[in-house]
């Protein structure tokens, strides 16, 4: 996990929570974001992932912990005070202003030289490209571009930090993938330290420097999508992040090390060998392109782990194809294999070997009990 | 196979017969409507113009009696929606953004007059408002006052009595437009560093407008034909225009006078209305918004 020193942090977060009378929103959060990072909250809805944000922007107080900007306690700060832009997820425009009007409301109230509003409206809708646009109301104008009027409204007051809360939520895919490139450029450009929440997995492996795991109330790991992906700390992460295939157990001794009995009644050898005692539940985590499918009978690398099955399906996903193989009790898991190594012989119906190299299968205990 | 490629075109207009036969159900109220409002109503244009003759209008607008009494009552109107506008705006504010139990309860508490009648309520004023009442009672004992006030008998009696009448009417109008406000626009003018108060006056209030218009507008409308309160709470020697009309018609049996006097009271409210239409979606008042 990549942890940053609180004094190089400009945002940090420190054991916060939030509850509501019987449930608990948010239950001990510790986040240091740095200058001009760009940080993800990811989460299933109801993960406390929007809770951190709205304590963040001043619109809910934290039941305990606190928040520092550069340092500075915030935790108590009105929202208006705290010099923290957000975007909202249904843009939250103002319907009865214009497009510059709503661009340079927050210069209005900082009460800035008229020529210089000006310029810095037309500025920022520059950022957005959305200028020539000026006189239009919000309603005359599409999702994706109300959208980025909300971005050049927020901009526009150069903000500490940037909250968004699922901006793209209410938009079509292809809208959304070109908006995506449009947040991560203006955030290069302006070098602004934002905060994005999402639901989308494959939205924050494509825009962030690091993305936190929410689940439920609280956050699981913190790291890069590298980090995330081939360094999971936990089962939950392992299989949230990306395709995973799970064997579930019971760990014993192996002929190298510790290793583990699956309930197929199989013995896999377990990697770096783990902290765990013989006779505790486990499951062990293979990525799907780290296993490799021979026919029947071939030989297996040295030292593998492997397991008997069948091909149920093939599927091809652009450069690599994807097997779903069935194993003895009707369970199936997949194998994923570039296109260039891939076969002939193996169709569907073929009896298989699945195997893989026990150093690529990542081990969690389960919960006791 | 070409006809179940299609069936969209003629399901429509079998739905849209079954909509027109649907439409004998208004049938009823129509006739009731017809029978009650419309054939008296020009049974009283008609009388208004020959019982004796046109001469009644003449009469009325060359008469300073009743040009007052029309002022007087366009007044009163004015003042009922200003009271009902300070006291409904923050109430409504309250409802609208309250959680649901709270909101229901305010709602519940808007709505308990109606189910009371207009007379037992405007008498019940007079409990607090009279000389020896509630009111002048209590100020007189604390020593504030040495004489009591007039708070009935005057405008402001009649002021108090149908700004509590039309008040629910005034809330309801403005609780719909809102419940329109999208919350997180006070929240977004809070991030962009405008404070609680200026919040309130950039962002909600011009968004509330047509509520307060509507509100506004119906509550107008619907004070300038009050009789009963300004009968009991107002000033006698300064009649609204209803009470010349009920004078007129029961005290002096000149039926063709207080037709003429109520047919330009009806002209004046329509007048208001269109004016008011210009400002205001009407549809929203009579609750036919659509969905646009």
């Amino acid at each position: 996990m990549t942890t940053i020193g609180a004094e190089s942090a400009h945002l940090s977060i420190r054991s916060l929570s939030k509850r509501y009378k019987a449930t608990v929103a948010l239950d001990g959060v510790d986040l240091d974001v740095r200058r001009g990072e760009f940080v993800t909250l990811l989460g299933a809805s109801g993960s406390g992932k929007t809770t951190t944000l709205q304590c963040i922007a001043g619109f809910v107080s934290p039941s305990s912990g606190s928040l520092l900007l550069d340092g500075v306690d915030i935790t108590t700060r009105p929202a208006h005070k705290r010099n923290i832009g957000v975007v909202f997820q249904n843009y939250a425009l103002f319907p009865h202003m214009t497009v510059a009007e709503n661009v340079a409301y927050s210069l209005r109230a900082r009460r800035a030289p008229k020529e210089d509003r000006k310029e810095r409206v037309a500025e920022a809708l520059r950022t957005v490209r959305l200028n020539g646009f000026e006189d239009r109301k919000p309603s005359e104008l599409s999702g994706g571009q109300q959208q980025r009027v909300a971005i050049a409204r927020t901009i526009v007051f150069r903000p500490d930090v940037l909250l968004m809360d699922e901006p793209m939520g209410a938009l079509d895919k292809s809208l959304r993938e070109s908006l995506q490139l449009e947040v991560m450029r203006i955030h290069r450009e302006l070098g602004m330290t934002v905060i994005y929440v999402t639901h989308d997995q494959e939205e924050a492996l494509t825009m962030s420097d690091r993305i936190a795991i929410y689940h439920s109330g609280s956050i699981l790991q913190v790291g890069s999508a590298d980090d995330l992906y081939e360094r999971p700390t936990s089962r939950y992460v392992a299989e949230f992040i990306g395709e995973s295939n799970t064997f579930p157990g019971t760990v014993e001794p192996g002929p190298g090390g510790l290793a583990l009995r699956t309930d197929g009644g199989q013995l896999l050898a377990l990697g770096d060998a783990p902290r765990m005692s013989s006779g505790r539940r486990a499951v062990l985590v293979v990525r799907p392109e780290r296993m490799s499918v021979t026919a029947r009978g071939a030989e297996i690398p040295e030292g593998a782990n492997h397991v008997d099955g069948t091909v149920r399906d093939v599927v091809y996903i652009g450069a690599s194809l994807k097997y779903v193989i069935e194993m003895a009790g009707g369970e199936t898991r997949q194998v994923r294999v570039p296109a260039s190594a891939v076969d002939p012989v193996i169709v569907r119906g073929t009896s298989v070997v699945m195997a893989w190299q026990p150093a690529s299968g990542i081990v969690f205990p389960e919960p006791e009990g | 196979m070409s006809s179940q490629m299609a069936p969209s075109p003629g399901a429509a207009v079998r739905f849209r017969g079954v909509r027109s036969r649907w439409g004998a159900l208004a049938l009823p109220g129509a006739a009731a409507l017809a029978v009650f409002f419309v054939v008296p109503l020009a049974y009283m244009l008609v009388r208004s113009l020959s019982d004796p003759s046109p001469r009644n209008y003449v009469e009325v607008i060359t008469s300073s009696i009743y040009l007052k009494s029309y002022a007087t009552t366009l007044l009163v109107a004015v003042w009922t929606v200003v009271v009902c506008l300070v006291l409904g705006y923050p109430y409504a504010y309250v409802m609208a953004r309250s959680s649901r139990p709270i909101s229901m309860i305010l709602g519940f508490c808007v709505l308990m007059p109606f189910w009371m009648s207009i007379l037992v309520r405007t008498y019940a004023w007079t409990v607090w408002l009279q000389d020896n009442g509630l009111i002048n009672t209590f100020l007189l004992r604390l020593g504030l006052i040495r004489e009591p006030m007039a708070l009935m008998g005057n405008a402001l009696g009649t002021t108090v009595g149908m700004a509590q009448v039309l008040l629910p009417f005034m809330v309801l109008s403005l609780v719909t437009a809102m419940k329109r406000i999208d919350p997180a626009l006070e929240l977004a003018s809070r991030s962009l560093g405008v404070g609680p108060v200026r919040t309130f006056l950039r962002v909600f209030l011009p968004l509330s407008g047509p509520g307060v218009f509507a509100g506004g507008l119906i509550v107008f409308v619907t004070a300038l034909g009050f009789y009963l309160t300004p009968a009991i709470l107002g000033d006698p020697t300064k009649p609204l225009i209803s009470q010349l009309i009920v004078e007129r018609v029961n005290t002096l049996l000149d039926f063709g006078g207080g037709g003429a006097l109520g047919i330009i009271l009806l002209v004046l409210t329509l007048v208001i209305l269109l004016i008011g239409a210009r400002f205001v979606d009407l549809k929203e008042i009579v609750g036919l918004r659509g969905e646009s």
